[in-house]
């Protein structure tokens, strides 16, 4: 099949980028389900190269998808992703479809499991928070580079702040998880005609926030969605 | 386009993917291909080596990714098998084991009486007697038998435990003494082959077989207490040591009183013999 990350939504930039592996860009594109296979079958017996590859396809957009979902470390949360991942990796079954869908459910989860640690343990957070100031203050970590990598995206997320959590999660994990409905409904444990009802309520409330940003946005009732 | 246009599925799809299908929805378009730009962050490469190799790792330890060799299908365990696993049927096998195998060589006799008893006093119990019998001893315990038959003076019983002793004595008189000593194997024999006529002929050929008993009780310790049961008529006599010849010579002269001087000349043969025995 041609053209396989064209349709699976990721397009020719996400999976080919570079991400300071030595690796042939041409081995970041599965664009015919056998590699991907192989790839897969060699991560499932601990092969790095295939971990390698399986890590830098969905990384960026895992990473992206846990910062927007507001993870407070997002590549902790990322390593923890990947982690889960490998532990369940020998019982999964599917193509890369399948597997980018699995990937992101279990980054969402890790959100969730994030969200209810810092709930438990608020003060935590706020240590957590404070290092992560002094590290970009004694410049252990680039401070400029990440706020240019995250602000456009930070404030993305800020638009839709106003939704309700199904539907940000919805928006996110359909748009840059590229998952599809069932997909979507799957790893949010929802039904299908939720994440539609969900997605669509989110699209009408962001359309009346970007036309009126002063105004309030009016929610569309059901009658109006149907 | 009206803000009450239906979507449908494909045009959320194509929303989603950047295109604006509705130009009132430009502006949702702009952001989803805005935020799906902006999503794509690259990861540190330090995160990177440190989160394959962790992968790596953890999928190597779940190791092995292949299924499983069927395990072979092994036949339930039978019931008896299941009982038997039990600790307490084990030892009940155990304690059925032993009381089976100690009750049959109870019931032989072929065990020593030191173990011969106990065991027939254990089986006593559940009404099994295994009690050696008297014929199977032809030795020590025959003596015995012989000697309290003696005592009671009842001619009945008493051949069968004197037999072995006159037979013994009768060998070792015939062995180094005389016409007395012929005379006593003459009794003795006639002890062994007619308990009744012994018993008949009276008190000297009891005498005489209680004389030849006194010999053998030179001999050997078992018959001390022949000797002394013997001489309970005597002073003192049982209680001197028997291996002295004139123990053996008081003996006879105060049993006999006279009656058999053959008797008293085997008695000294014999208590020579004693001598030469011990």
């Amino acid at each position: 099949m041609v053209g396989h990350e064209s349709d699976e939504g990721f397009g020719p930039r996400g999976p080919v980028r570079p991400l300071k592996l030595s690796l042939p860009a041409t081995e970041f594109t599965w664009i015919v389900d056998a590699p991907f296979d192989a790839a897969v079958l060699a991560a499932k017996e601990g092969a790095p190269w295939a971990w390698e590859q399986l890590y830098s396809w969905l990384s960026p957009r895992l990473l992206g998808y846990l910062r927007a979902r507001g993870s407070r470390d997002p590549e902790d949360a990322l390593g923890e992703t990947w982690l889960q991942l490998a532990r369940n990796v020998a019982t999964f079954e599917g193509d890369a479809t399948g597997f980018r869908s699995w990937a992101f459910t279990v980054a969402h989860h890790r959100v969730i499991d994030e969200a209810r640690r810092r709930k438990r343990s608020p003060l935590t957070k706020s240590l957590d928070d404070a290092l992560a100031e002094d590290l970009r203050r004694m410049g252990v970590v680039d401070a400029e580079s990440d706020a240019l990598a995250t602000v456009e995206l930070d404030e993305l997320v800020g638009s839709i702040a106003f939704l309700s959590d199904l539907q940000q999660s919805t928006l996110l994990l359909r748009i840059i998880g590229d998952l599809s409905v069932a997909q979507t409904a799957e790893a949010l444990g929802t039904s299908e005609s939720a994440i539609k009802t969900a997605q669509y309520r989110a699209i009408s409330k962001l359309r009346d926030r970007l036309e009126n940003p002063a105004t309030k946005p009016v929610s569309p009732s059901v009658t109006e969605m149907t | 386009m009206s803000q009450d246009r239906h979507l449908s599925d494909h045009d959320i799809e194509q929303l989603f993917m950047g295109n604006a299908v509705d130009p009132s929805l430009y502006g949702v378009a702009t952001w989803a291909a805005a935020i799906r730009r902006s999503a794509d962050i690259s990861v540190g490469a330090s995160a990177v080596t440190e989160h394959v190799a962790a992968a790596a790792a953890a999928a190597a330890a779940r190791l092995p990714i292949y299924p499983a060799p069927p395990i072979p299908q092994t036949a339930t365990p039978s019931r008896l098998r299941r009982v038997y696993n039990n600790f307490a049927a084990r030892l009940a096998t155990v304690a059925a084991v032993f009381v089976l195998a100690t009750s049959g060589i109870a019931a032989a006799g072929v065990l020593p009486d030191s173990v011969q008893e106990p065991l027939a006093d254990f089986y006593g119990i559940a009404g099994f007697d295994f009690h050696p019998t008297d014929t199977s001893a032809d030795d020590g315990a025959g003596d015995d038998g012989g000697v309290r038959l003696g005592e009671d003076g009842d001619g009945d019983i008493a051949p069968a435990g004197v037999d072995a002793d006159d037979d013994q004595a009768d060998d070792d008189q015939a062995t180094g003494n005389d016409q007395a000593d012929d005379d006593q194997a003459t009794d003795n024999d006639q002890a062994d082959d007619d308990q009744a006529t012994d018993n008949e002929q009276g008190d000297d050929d009891q005498a005489t077989d209680n004389d030849s008993d006194d010999d053998q009780a030179t001999d050997n310790d078992s018959d001390d207490d022949q000797a002394t049961d013997n001489d309970q008529g005597d002073d003192d006599q049982g209680d001197d040591d028997q291996g002295d010849d004139d123990q053996g010579d008081d003996d006879q002269g105060d049993d006999d009183g006279g009656d058999d001087q053959g008797d008293d000349d085997g008695g000294d043969d014999d208590s020579d013999q004693g001598e030469d025995d011990t």
